[in-house]
């Protein structure tokens, strides 16, 4: 009697009784239809014999496929419906980014520019992903994303002088190298910080959400060691209670610098978690630019249609060391690259499959690589002669406008370099 | 001064690797000899720079290896190699370049163009390209030639700037071409302030050139060894850290003892709050003190009022955060900040900053033996670049106790950390320029902080200047110049000066504009003496 009316009020809570979890070991006995006794809970279902659930009862989550290393396509029903002309861009911009990473990282060897981040093995999760969105979809990024900048349009020269923080970087020479944004192109300004931008994402999703017939998702890529932080948390919990319509995608690669996942986290990848906090997954192979393209569409489909969120988890290797500031033979045997390099190479499986379909000009696309390499390097040449920004920009945009102890500062600053012109780099920065 | 420290260090690198080649008179350290003697390896990836022998038949390049451009044969790499002309004559080291793609590698001499199989290749943490007319000291070279690198085109090539002429030479197409157009020559570093070693070691016995990292590293090591509960985790502690403090700690005491965790500082600080309240010593490493927010709560909330709150019934008094911290040449808003302020407004907690590798070792270790929770915010732009003979025994420097580094009776200077360096330069310009003797002091002690030495010299010379890289409003230089004003009232001569980091985040290319470099202090001591 009690447990009726204790229903009733959960149904008007409109919590609603559910099918027992499939994946885990069913119980001894009970009857598992039940509607939930206790609040919060998916049912309510009695044992009589203590059992423990341990992590080997559920099922592993899948890794989604559409070709395999050869360029085969393993089901064809999965072929997504890419024109050649797409296609082509998706190759070409994967090869970019791979010149750009190239010809950036010696430069940032030769004392050019002071620090860089490669994205080598990860081209497919960001170019499957971004051509699966809407240009106006919000992307906040983590920092090892540029293909998704450059499949929206982002410039070459829009890279390099944000590189070098010359007086054309939108972001005025304020942040390192690496710290892309975008306002035109509905990509948030990278921040240091790990995961913050995860809860972050979360709201904007929310506010999304409430505008009549939205038709926008929020996408927010992060690594597998950001998602031990605690933002992360926070945000997926956010995400489910408040029903918010924002892809979680999670670049797993293996490292955080030089921490092997081993020592990162415990569970079946990212992905599991997202059952604990009552949300979606879907995982992917993070190297077949097609399966990333799909499984994208997917979760964008599945985020707007039922305003909820969901985690997809993109299986890949990364190749880079960490950063211009690591050596990452002091932490993994090189052999460990083999496979990642060859058989798995995003780059490679992709033009096997465009081979295959008889979509790929091996002259072509050579001349291409040939004269975007040479465009990257000249271009390279212009951003480094460019001054960088007046230095008076360093007091600008801490607030909106320039409060008094700042136009105090600035102006004790002006003074001070007049007086000793020939201490500061003046020559270096506009005036 | 600067040359016997790099001749003093080349001797101790020398004499520390097993195989060492001659050649022509002049030592050669094999790369493997130094990865196999990982400190004399880490000594040399100091801003000099160092010579490894190498050649074609070698896979790829020593990890940091200089390199100077980029060509249509790939990167190229800075090298050295005996040339001999035709005729038999020995022409000692021309400087030149390598394809390790390509596996070729040439100098260039009287306008030909060499291919060498074994050369001596550059390897170096830091290198920085400037203009010929550039004042700053240039870095490894030969007796001849300086190393420069040619701007003429997209491609950079690297070539020798003949000392005698300032003439720049690459190789090219089988050619050595002279080249009058642009050219950059190496240089050592940029920095704000020059590393100035202690005179004095904090103790007697046998002592070993370290700089900060080592030191550090070994103040671990000793405390490793010394009290089994001994504990170090934290971010990619396990390999040797980011910036190398645990190197070989992991190997030597097993992963139980040193070990990484998850990546999640509000984690780390917590378990480093219960593992001390159960009486281990746990070391704990925050990456960067830029990072150390996510952790604010457990260390303000928890660490801090432990004892208090629980009527000192529980304490977790053994526990040492240690974080890097400070301006590093490009670190920008994210891997530059001095956030000392915001701990000391915290009672319960103690806080250090040491200015060097010995400092940095005593302090480690009387952080570790204090009853109290504390932080140990390190300058990680000396991890590499300051040096020092550092005893190898275990010692303890007074944690709340303030250093006189110099004595001067006209104007007192207050630091801590890098900006140590930058005063006691500036203390020696005052004396120079204007005849002004300066008394340096390093605070060393955030918290708490040593009133008396500070207060003692203000009541002396009646003028202070303070300075710190951090923001200069609500810094810590505020406590200290409210306290002094209380305490010195009538000794003043004039208002107490403050030289801080403007009100603004840490900027990326502004920050030579940004810091309170020895130019700012200079002023700020001229206004004080003129008041
Ligand atoms: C809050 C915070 N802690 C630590 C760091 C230092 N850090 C920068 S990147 C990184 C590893 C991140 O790994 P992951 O999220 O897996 O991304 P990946 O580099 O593999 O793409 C760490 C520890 C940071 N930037 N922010
Ligand atoms: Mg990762």
């Amino acid at each position: 009697m009690l447990s009726r009316n204790l229903c009733t009020a959960l149904r008007r809570l409109r919590i609603t009784p559910a099918r027992f979890c499939t994946s885990v070991a069913a119980p001894d006995q009970g009857n598992s239809g039940c509607d939930p006794l206790y609040a919060g809970i998916r049912a309510t279902q009695f044992v009589t014999k203590p059992a423990l659930i341990t992590p080997e009862d559920y099922a592993p989550i899948p890794v989604y496929r559409v070709i395999d290393s050869d360029g085969n396509v393993l089901d064809s029903t999965q072929e997504p419906n890419l024109s050649k002309e797409t296609l082509q861009k998706c190759f070409r911009d994967m090869v970019t980014v791979n010149a750009l990473d190239k010809i950036m990282y010696e430069s940032q060897r030769q004392g050019r520019i002071s620090f860089y981040m490669t994205n080598f093995g990860e081209e497919a999760s960001h170019i499957g992903s971004a051509s699966a969105l809407s240009s106006e979809d919000l992307v906040w990024a983590q920092y090892r994303e540029a293909g998704v900048l450059l499949w929206r349009g982002w410039t070459l020269s829009q890279f390099i002088d944000q590189l070098y923080g010359n007086c054309d970087d939108e972001g005025r020479g304020k942040q390192m190298p690496c710290h892309y944004g975008s306002k035109k192109l509905n990509f948030v300004t990278i921040s240091s910080t790990l995961a913050t931008q995860i809860p972050q994402a979360v709201g904007s999703a929310y506010v999304l959400k409430r505008k009549p017939d939205n038709d926008r998702v929020v996408v927010v890529y992060f690594g597998d060691g950001a998602a031990s932080e605690g933002d992360f948390h926070a945000a997926l919990n956010f995400a489910a209670t408040l029903e918010c319509p924002v892809i979680f995608f999670v670049r797993n690669n293996g490292y955080a610098i030089s921490t092997p996942v081993r020592e990162q986290y415990r569970g079946d990848g990212i992905a599991s978690r997202g059952t604990g906090y009552g949300m979606a997954v879907l995982r992917v192979d993070g190297t077949d630019m097609l399966a990333v393209h799909n499984g994208t569409k997917m979760a964008r489909e599945y985020c707007l249609k039922n305003n909820k969120p969901i985690i997809l988890e993109s299986m890949q290797y990364r190749l880079s060391h960490h950063s211009t500031s690591d050596d990452s033979s002091a932490y993994r045997p090189t052999e460990e690259l083999e496979m990642w390099n060859t058989t798995e190479n995003p780059i490679n499986k992709l033009k096997n499959y465009m081979l295959k379909k008889g979509w790929f000009n091996e002259d072509e696309e050579n001349e291409f690589i040939k004269s975007i390499r040479k465009q990257i390097m000249a271009q390279n040449q212009l951003s480094e002669k460019k001054q960088k920004p007046d230095w008076r920009e360093m007091f600008y945009d801490v607030y909106d406008d320039l409060p008094l102890n700042l136009r105090k500062q600035l102006k004790e600053m002006e003074d001070h370099v007049a007086r000793h012109k020939e201490q500061y780099p003046l020559k270096n920065f506009k005036s | 001064m600067k040359l016997i420290a790099v001749l003093l260090l080349t001797v101790i690198i020398c004499a520390a690797v097993k195989r060492v080649n001659s050649v022509e008179g002049s030592q050669v350290v094999r790369i493997e000899d130094l990865k196999a003697n990982w400190k004399a390896y880490s000594d040399a990836l100091n801003d000099d720079g160092v010579w490894v022998s190498w050649n074609t038949s070698n896979k790829g390049v020593p990890s940091n290896a200089v390199n100077a451009g980029f060509e249509r044969a790939g990167p190229c790499f800075v090298i050295r190699a005996d040339h001999t002309t035709g005729d038999g004559k020995s022409v000692g080291k021309i400087i030149g370049k390598y394809f390790p793609l390509k596996k070729l590698s040439y100098v260039g001499y009287d306008r030909v163009q060499y291919a060498k199989t074994s050369f001596e290749i550059l390897v170096q943490t830091n290198n920085v390209w400037a203009d010929p007319s550039d004042s700053r000291q240039p870095i490894a070279g030969t007796d001849n030639y300086l190393i420069c690198r040619s701007m003429e085109s997209e491609l950079h090539s690297p070539g020798r700037l003949e000392r005698s002429s300032n003439n720049c030479f690459v190789t090219q197409n089988g050619k050595e071409r002279f080249l009058s157009i642009t050219v950059v020559r190496q240089t050592r570093n940029v920095s704000h302030f020059t590393y100035q070693p202690d005179d004095k070691a904090p103790i007697e016995g046998e002592k070993q050139k370290m700089n900060m990292f080592t030191a550090i590293n070994n103040a671990m090591d000793i405390a490793l060894a010394k009290d089994e509960s001994t504990i170090l985790f934290g971010e990619d502690v396990a390999f040797g850290g980011v910036f190398r403090c645990s190197l070989n700690l992991k190997n030597k005491y097993g992963g139980e003892r040193v070990f990484n965790t998850p990546l999640c500082e509000q984690g780390i600080a917590g378990f480093a709050i219960g593992a001390a309240t159960m009486g281990a010593k746990a070391i704990c490493e925050i990456q960067f003190a830029d990072y150390i927010f996510p952790a604010f709560d457990q260390i303000v909330n928890e660490a801090a009022k432990y004892r208090y709150r629980s009527g000192n019934l529980f304490d977790c008094g053994s526990l040492t955060i240690r974080a890097p911290c400070g301006a590093v040449g490009h670190g920008a808003l994210y891997h530059s900040q001095s956030p000392e302020a915001y701990f000391a407004h915290t009672p319960g907690l103690k806080i250090v900053v040491p200015r060097g590798p010995n400092m940095a070792k005593g302090l480690l270790l009387a952080c570790l033996n204090d009853k109290n929770p504390c932080i140990v915010l390190e300058p990680k732009t000396l991890y590499r670049s300051a040096i020092e003979d550092v005893p190898l025994g275990y010692y303890e420097s007074t944690l709340g106790k303030a250093d006189i580094l110099r004595v001067g009776g006209d104007v007192t200077l207050i630091g801590w950390g890098t900006q140590v360096h930058v005063l006691r330069e500036v203390a020696e310009y005052a004396k120079k320029k204007l005849n002004v003797n300066c008394e340096v002091i390093d605070l060393v002690s955030i918290l708490p902080w040593d009133v008396e030495t500070v207060c003692h010299s203000v009541k002396k010379t009646g003028r202070c200047l303070i300075a710190h890289e951090a923001p200069i409003t609500n810094g810590f230089g505020a406590e200290l110049a409210a306290t002094i004003q209380e305490e010195c009232f009538l000794h003043l001569e004039a208002p107490i000066t403050r030289v801080c980091g403007w009100d603004t985040p840490f900027p990326h290319v502004f920050e030579t504009f940004y810091l309170p470099d020895k130019y700012r202090c200079l002023e700020g001591i001229k206004k004080l003496i003129n008041y």
